[in-house]
Formats: structure tokens, sequence, C-alpha cells
């Protein structure tokens, strides 16, 4: 079983946020409540003269221990075989614990509202239908199509790259395993499959 | 690159998981006393009112629980194939433990009642085991729902065991200061009543001093919560001040000098409550904070 990872190069992202774009339109994510399942932080430090600017793309990190599944009450929340982390919006009750626990903050309630305005933008062939817990899932249908998902293919710096962690050969291995690219907060324990370059 | 990102508040806990807390804890703590006094002095009208109040304050937080916190009510019918792992799942079943346990554990008391009588004294046998497992079920609820909170290690502010365990502890004193307020202002039981309220005031305030102490050596996520909390004038006023230093002091003075006051047990149970619906509705507002960069 092919074990997806992602490494964000953040040397190279320019914040352009054309990953969030195409992720919304991939998903309907609900951008008009600026509600996204990956977006990009753009952050300024400093004083002047003394400054900087950074761009930190965020998403769910799809952990190997996710905090998120182990709060679910209903086993809405589950991982697949592939060890994505996924959301079964059947069950999902809303009570919001997974968006407390999850560390990365990738998480965000898929409101009546939002399921509304979905239905108004996309009419027959709006995704969401019911009130959930919602968060990105790493395109699995584009991953089962043999495609990459849609912020990787969208990057035009490819800031963002995807490839199975357990090929030695994929350059997201090779990031890895040479310590250039890190996971974020690895003192939660929770093992992400997101990493950065920093 | 040096620590860019600053904690970031998410999307989360509102009010209606305060007031869940609130009455929650409040009617389990009741529960469990009702069971306590059955076994002492306790006349009959305290263990109705007792068990009743925490039935219904019960009832309520199952409420909140269910249709202003959650967004699809319905699916907690699932929560019960996940009791295993989940905290909120052991909550659910926790009320409905209480619920069903604590209504058996009751109507034996009202057997005076020609309409009860009957299934009274079907029960009557039982009484101690029903009142057992709803006392030992309202025990573990503020418990279980504190360390629901605490459990996540993303949030800093909660992830801590104090939290559960200040939450036990003014759930009682809560229960305590209502009772002694509707029964004994300046009874038999008032020496009692009084004692309990200091005591757990006193490790409320030590607790408390700890939590303090807690976020304010812990993460940049944890004391961004905790400042927020220190810069709000509604919640100084009514925990700290109102909710456990006047308490503390008031039943002290009673406690240690013997004076007897009819408005005290009245004035500790206004501010007992106001406090710790302040403490409640506060730490679950100011805790979602994240701050995934590695330190």
């Amino acid at each position: 079983m092919t074990r997806y990872g992602m490494v964000i190069d953040l040397r190279s992202c320019v914040g352009c946020q054309a990953c969030s774009a195409a992720c919304a339109l991939e998903n309907q994510t609900p951008y008009w409540s600026n509600k996204w399942r990956t977006t990009v932080k753009d952050i300024q430090v400093g004083q002047y003269p003394n400054t900087g600017r950074h761009f930190v793309p965020t998403i769910c990190m799809h952990c190997k221990e996710p905090a998120c599944m182990t709060v679910c009450p209903t086993k809405a929340t589950f991982k697949t075989d592939d060890g994505f982390i996924l959301v079964n919006y059947d069950t999902c009750l809303g009570c919001k614990a997974c968006i407390a626990a999850c560390p990365y903050g990738a998480r965000y309630v898929y409101s009546k509202e939002d399921v509304q305005q979905d239905k108004e933008i996309y009419g027959d062939n709006a995704q969401h239908t019911k009130v959930h817990i919602d968060k990105c899932t790493f395109c699995q249908d584009r991953i089962a199509r043999g495609m990459e998902p849609a912020c990787v293919s969208t990057c035009p710096t490819t800031s963002r790259m995807v490839g199975d962690l357990d090929d030695p050969t994929s350059a997201v291995a090779k990031a890895v395993s040479s310590g250039l690219a890190k996971p974020l907060r690895p003192d939660l324990g929770t093992e992400p499959r997101v990493y950065y370059i920093y | 690159m040096a620590n860019p990102m600053h904690p970031e508040r998410q999307e989360g806990y509102e009010w209606p998981v305060g007031v869940y807390l609130f009455f929650g804890g409040l009617g389990g703590a009741l529960i469990t006393l009702s069971y306590i006094f059955h076994f002492f002095a306790a006349t009959v009208p305290m263990i109705r009112l007792a068990t009743l109040s925490g039935l219904v304050l019960f009832a309520i937080a199952g409420v909140f629980l269910i249709f202003f916190d959650l967004e699809r009510p319905l699916n907690a019918i699932y929560s019960l194939n996940n009791v295993t792992k989940s905290g909120i799942s052991w909550d659910v079943v926790l009320i409905i433990l209480n619920f069903v346990f604590g209504i058996l554990f009751v109507i034996p008391e009202f057997s005076n009642y020609s309409i009860f009588s009957g299934l009274a004294s079907l029960l009557a046998p039982y009484q101690v085991f029903f009142g057992l497992i709803a006392a030992i079920s309202g025990f573990l609820f503020p418990i279980i729902s504190a360390g629901l909170l605490a459990a996540p290690a993303a949030i800093p502010l909660w992830h801590t065991p104090a939290l559960p365990l200040l939450y036990l502890i003014t759930s009682f004193s809560l229960a305590i200061a209502y009772l002694g307020a509707l029964f004994s202002p300046v009874g038999t039981l008032y020496t009692t009543f009084l004692g309990g309220i200091f005591a757990l005031t006193a490790l409320t305030f030590a607790i408390s001093l700890a939590y303090l102490e807690h976020t304010h050596n812990g993460p940049i996520e944890a004391k961004e919560g905790m400042h927020r909390m220190l810069k709000t004038p509604r919640f100084i006023l009514l925990y700290p001040v109102v909710g456990v230093l006047f308490p503390l002091v008031l039943s002290a003075y009673l406690f240690f000098t013997g004076a007897t006051l009819t408005w005290a047990m009245l004035a500790l149970t206004i501010a007992l409550f106001l406090g710790g619906f302040a403490a409640r509705n506060c730490v679950v507002n100011n805790g979602i904070e994240t701050y995934p960069w590695p330190y």
C-alpha cells in the first residue's frame, strides 16, 4: 500500500494562494465564508528595518496518530487503508471535538449556510449536502485516478510535492530521510505525513 | 527561520458547552450528595430535592449539549457505538446512567404518594444499588467532561490534570452551597455545609493558583489564552473575586468564629454560582489556540 506524504518547501512558496483556490474549486470548500482546507498564512515578522515575510501553507497533516480521530464520538473520522484521515459526512455529529483536538487548525464547520450556498452555486453537482466538520481529503479521488492533489498540481513554484514516503527513490522520501523536510510539532506524537522545508 | 507563527484562535466550543459543563457538573454532584446523605441524617425532602434538581440540571445539560451545540444532534445515537474510545461517548453513557438510575433511586422516597406507592415498594429493596450507580456516574461526569477538554495536547491551556480536578471540586462546592441555602441557612447542618464550602473553596483557590502557574510557565498558546482571560473584567470580577476569594473569606470567618448569619448561605451560593459559571465559560472560550510551528 502506498504511503502518501507531502513536502512543502517554504523557501519557494510565494504566497499566491493558487493552492487555496484550486482546492476550493476542486472540493467546493466554503471560500464564501473564508473557510479553507488549505490556505497560505502570510506572516510578517520583526520591526523596521529588520523585517521578514514568510508564507506558510497549512493543510491537514493526515497524521499517523491523529488526535481528531481519537476524540470523535461517532467514528465519523476514520483512517483509510492508505492512511488518509477522512470524515464520514453521514455520521458526523458536529460536536467540534476534532476541531479542538487538531493541533494544526485543519478543520472547520461546513455549516448549514455553507451547505445552502454550495447548493446554490453548484446545483445538482454540490458535493456537500449535509452539515459536517470538513477537512482536506488529500484529494483522494484524484489520487485514485493517478493525479496529484489539486493544490500540488496547481502550485506555480512546485513548492508542494507529493509521493510515496516508503519509496526511497521518491523526492518526498529523499527530502524526509535526509532531514531536510521536518514535520510540525513532532513533540505532540501525532506523526504527521506532511513535512516542511524551511 | 525564527518562529513566525502566532497563536491563532480556532473555531470551536462556545457558551453552550460552558452551560453544559456547569449544569452537568452541578447535577452530577447533587445526585452524588443525595446518595451520600441517604446514609446519614438527611431528611427525605432534602434527598428528593437534591436528586430531582440534579436530574433536571442533567436534562438541561443534555438539552444544551444536544440542541444548542451539536450541528447534527440526532447523530448522537452513533456515539453509543464508540464507548471504548471516545470521552464524549462516555459522557453520553454517564448522562443516561445518571438519569435512569437517579429516577429509580428517588422514586422510593415518594412512597407516601399513592400514585408512586406501588412502584416505590417494588424499587425500595434495590434503592441503594440504584443510588450507587447514579452516584458513581454523577461523580465521574465532571471528571470525564473536563478530562475530555484536558486530553488533547494541542490545547495547553486545558492540557493539565488540574482542569478535571478543579471542575470536580467546584461542582461539589456548588452543590453543597445550593443545598445549604435551601435547607440549612441556620439549621443543624449549617456548620457542616459551611465547613464543606470552606474546604472545597480553599482547594479551588490552591488549584487555581497552580493552574495560573502552569499556564504562566507553559507554551505560548496557554499564555495567550490565560492572558486573554485575565484581561476580561467580567472573568476577573466573577471568578477570582466573587467566585473564590469572597466565599473563601466569608466561609472561613463564619466557620472559625462560629458566627451565624442568615443571609450567608444564600450569598455564598450566589457567589459560587456566578464564579463557577464564569470560570467554565471563560476557560471554554479561551482555550482554542494553536501554535503548530516547531519549537
